[in-house]
C-alpha cells in the first residue's frame, strides 16, 4: 500500500511557470501582518520573488489615504490605492498569464494589554488547553462559530441578562457576516487603469473574471537584462478603492452630492471600451450585481413580485438601471442609493476586522 | 498490535468489512492527490493583510455628556445685561473616531452670530470672577448624575488666535486653528459657505458650482419667494482632532456655543432704532460627521 503512494514512481513532472512574480522591498507596513500571514496563511513573508518552493508571497497594498498619526491605521470608506507587482520571466515565448484578485474579509478578536488598553496592531493570542487557536476567524467559520454559541444559550431555560445580550449579538452576527463578506465584493473595487491627472479610473476588474495580460518573453527578459522601459512594461499596477459614497461611482464632479475628499470615480469624458465608457461598464455590473452593494429595505433592491401570480414583475437590477440612469433629472434619487450603499459599509466595518486581499498569477 | 487487529477484522460482519474496504480506497485517493496537485500549481499568488477601522460612532449630546433633550439654548435676553453675548455647552461624543467635521446652520432673523470654543469640564466651586465664555451646568437627576458642573474653555488644546485682540475671542474656532488633542496638534480649516464678509445675512448667490439656495430650498422655489433671513448659513470647522481616548476608543468633546449680538445691536443703534428683547425665531443646527482629518 505504502509504496503506491510514493511520488516518485508516479511519472509525472511538474510543468515550469515561464515567470515568477516579485515585489520591490522593504516593506513599510507594520511587521505583525508578517506573522500573521505566515502563522495563519502559511506565507512566506522574507521572500521578494515566488519560485519553486515559495509559491505565494506578500505584497503591499499601498493605502494611499493611510494616516501614520492615526494609531488605529487601517482601511475604511475613502481608502485607496494600488498593489505593485512585477513579472519576472523566465522561458522565452508568448503567454497570457490570468490574473485573479478576491478581498476577503476576517473576524478578528484585539488583544488588551494588562491596563485594559486595546492595542489596535496587536492581535489576541489564545491559547485553550495548551493548543492555539486562531486570532482571527474567516467569515464562514465566525458565523459557525456563533451558531453554535446560539444553540448553547438557546439551551439555557432561564438566562441571565449577560446570556441575553450575547445570544442577541451572536444572532446578530451570523446573520451580519455571510452579509459582510458578499458587500466585500463590491465595496473594494480593483482597476487596471487610473490617471494621475483626472484621477478617474477604468477597466474595472469582475473580482468573478478577473483580467489576462499577454506577455512575450525574451531571451533578455530571461537572462534579466532589461532596460528601464521593458522592466516597467513587466510591471502590474492595480488600483483599489473603498468608495466612500455611492454617489462617486455615478456622478461627474461638480455635482452637488460629490466634494474634493469624495470625488468622482468616472468621468463623462472617458472614452469608451469595448463600446461601454467606464462608468457604463461600472453601472451595468452593478445593476446586475446589487446584492454586492446595497443593504436596505427600499422596494428599489428587491425584485418585484406579483402577488397574485408569484411573478417578477421588474427585477431589482432593472429598477436599479432606470434609478441610476434617471438621475440627471432627478438628481435626489441618489439618497436612497447613498443610503442602502452606505449601510451595507456598516455592516462591513461591524464584521470585518481584517481585510485579506490575494492576487493568483496563472497560466492556463 | 497486527493479530489483534485482524482477529477484530475477522469478527466483524460483512457489511462493516465491505465497509472498511471502501474507506481504505478512499484513504488511498486521497493520499493519492498530494503528489498529483503538483502538477496543477502552475500559478503563483500576493497576498496583502489590512485592518479594517471600525466604524465611527458620532453624537452630539448636552453638557456632562447627557442626553441631548437637555441642550438648552433658550433665555436670550438681549437687554438683561451690558453683555452682548451668551453661552451654552454642548457635547461630541462617540467612538472610533479620529477626526470630525462640525458644522452649524442657521437663519438669520435675529443677526446673530455664533462661535465655538473647545471647552472643558470643571467640578467643584465656580471661580469668583468667571472667566469669558463660562457655563454653569446642572446635571439632572434622572440620569443618576446630578451635580453641578461649569465649562471653559480649554486653552491646553486650541491655540489661541493672535489676531482676535478681546479676551473671550482668542480662542473661538476660526480657519487655520490648531486643535491638540492625544499629543498631536491638528489645523483645521473653518469658515462659512455662503458668507462674504460683515454680511450676517445669507446670500442667496452660488458659490462655485454650489447654489447654496437650490440646496435649501430645491429647485421649485425662486429666490424671490424666500425672505433673505431665511436663507441660512453654513458655517463648517473641517477636520477636528478628536479627543478620543486610545484605550477605550471613545470620545467625549465639549464645546461652547457663544450667541453674540454685538453687531446686530450696533447696526440697530446705528439705525437710531433701540435694540429689544422682542426678537425673531431663529433655528439652528449643529452636526457632526466623521472625517480623515483633512
Amino acid at each position: 500500500m505504502n509504496k503506491d503512494v510514493d511520488g516518485n514512481g508516479m511519472g509525472v513532472t511538474t510543468a515550469d511557470l515561464p515567470f515568477e512574480v516579485a515585489v520591490s522591498a522593504p516593506y513599510t507596513n507594520s511587521p505583525d501582518y508578517s506573522s500573521l500571514l505566515q502563522s495563519q496563511l502559511s506565507y512566506n513573508t522574507s521572500a521578494h520573488e515566488t519560485s519553486g518552493n515559495v509559491g505565494e508571497i506578500k505584497c503591499l497594498m499601498n493605502d494611499a489615504t493611510a494616516d501614520p498619526t492615526n494609531p488605529m491605521r487601517g482601511m475604511q470608506p475613502g481608502s485607496y490605492g494600488s498593489i505593485t507587482f512585477m513579472i519576472k520571466p523566465k522561458i522565452t515565448g508568448t503567454y497570457t498569464i490570468h490574473f485573479d484578485i478576491a478581498a476577503v474579509g476576517y473576524h478578528a478578536e484585539f488583544e488588551t494589554d494588562n491596563a485594559g488598553a486595546l492595542q489596535p496592531n496587536i492581535l489576541k493570542n489564545t491559547t485553550v488547553n495548551g493548543e492555539s487557536v486562531p486570532v482571527f476567524y474567516s467569515l464562514a467559520d465566525y458565523a459557525e462559530l456563533q451558531s453554535g454559541i446560539i444553540s448553547e444559550l438557546e439551551a439555557i431555560s432561564s438566562p441571565t441578562p449577560e446570556q441575553r445580550e450575547k445570544l442577541a449579538s451572536a444572532r446578530e452576527d451570523v446573520a451580519n457576516s455571510p452579509k459582510a463578506s458578499r458587500f466585500l465584493k463590491g465595496h473594494i473595487l480593483f482597476f487596471e487603469n487610473w490617471s494621475s491627472s483626472t484621477k478617474y479610473y477604468s477597466d474595472f476588474i469582475d473580482p468573478e473574471i478577473g483580467f489576462d495580460r499577454t506577455y512575450t518573453f525574451t531571451a533578455d527578459d530571461v537572462a534579466g537584462t532589461m532596460t528601464a522601459a521593458r522592466t516597467e512594461e513587466l510591471t502590474v499596477t492595480l488600483y483599489w478603492i473603498w468608495p466612500n459614497t455611492f454617489a462617486q461611482i455615478v456622478l461627474d464632479n461638480g455635482n452637488t452630492y460629490l466634494n474634493e475628499r469624495d470625488a468622482a470615480m468616472f468621468g463623462s469624458t472617458q472614452p469608451a471600451i469595448s463600446g461601454q465608457t467606464p462608468r457604463e461598464k461600472m453601472i451595468a455590473y452593478i445593476a446586475s450585481h446589487s446584492d454586492l452593494f446595497f443593504e436596505s429595505t427600499n422596494a428599489v433592491f428587491s425584485d418585484t413580485i406579483d402577488p397574485d401570480s408569484g411573478e417578477v414583475t421588474e427585477t431589482a437590477a432593472s429598477k436599479i438601471a432606470a434609478l441610476i440612469a434617471g438621475l440627471s433629472s432627478n438628481p435626489d434619487d441618489i439618497v436612497p442609493l447613498n443610503n442602502g450603499y452606505n449601510n451595507s459599509d456598516q455592516i462591513i466595518g461591524e464584521n470585518v476586522q481584517i481585510l485579506f486581499t490575494e492576487i493568483t498569477a496563472s497560466v492556463p | 498490535m497486527k493479530p489483534k487487529l485482524i482477529t477484530k477484522f475477522k469478527a466483524l460482519s460483512r457489511r462493516k468489512k465491505a465497509g472498511i474496504g471502501v474507506a481504505s480506497v478512499l484513504s488511498a485517493a486521497l493520499v493519492f492527490s498530494i503528489p498529483v496537485a503538483a502538477w496543477f500549481t502552475n500559478q503563483r499568488k500576493l497576498a496583502d493583510l489590512q485592518y479594517v477601522n471600525s466604524p465611527s460612532k458620532l453624537y452630539i449630546r448636552a453638557g456632562h455628556d447627557e442626553e441631548s433633550q437637555y441642550i438648552d439654548l433658550s433665555n436670550v435676553q438681549v437687554t438683561a445685561t451690558s453683555d452682548t453675548a451668551k453661552y451654552y455647552v454642548f457635547a461630541v461624543t462617540g467612538s472610533n473616531a479620529t477626526y470630525y467635521n462640525l458644522q452649524l446652520a442657521y437663519t438669520t432673523n435675529n443677526q446673530f452670530e455664533y462661535f465655538l470654543y473647545p471647552a472643558k469640564e470643571n467640578t467643584g466651586t465656580a471661580p469668583a470672577v468667571t472667566p469669558m465664555p463660562f457655563v454653569p451646568y446642572t446635571a439632572h437627576s434622572e440620569t443618576g448624575t446630578s451635580g453641578n458642573y461649569y465649562y471653559t474653555v480649554d486653552a491646553s488644546v486650541i491655540t489661541a488666535q493672535p489676531e482676535n485682540t478681546p479676551a473671550a475671542d482668542a480662542h473661538r474656532i476660526i480657519d487655520g486653528t490648531e486643535i491638540t488633542r492625544e499629543g498631536t496638534a491638528h489645523t483645521i480649516s473653518a469658515g462659512f459657505l455662503n458668507k462674504d464678509g460683515d454680511l450676517i445675512k445669507a446670500k442667496k448667490t452660488t458659490s462655485g458650482t454650489i447654489d447654496y439656495h437650490v440646496n435649501t430650498y430645491g429647485n421649485t422655489v425662486s429666490t424671490e419667494n424666500v425672505q433673505d433671513c431665511a436663507e441660512p448659513l453654513y458655517w463648517q470647522a473641517r477636520g477636528i482632532k478628536s479627543g478620543m481616548d486610545t484605550t477605550t476608543r471613545e470620545l467625549t468633546d465639549y464645546y461652547i456655543l457663544e450667541v453674540n449680538w454685538a453687531k446686530a445691536k450696533k447696526a440697530i443703534e446705528d439705525e437710531g432704532d433701540t435694540f429689544t428683547d422682542n426678537r425673531e425665531t431663529d433655528v439652528i443646527y449643529i452636526s457632526v460627521a466623521s472625517s480623515t482629518g483633512t
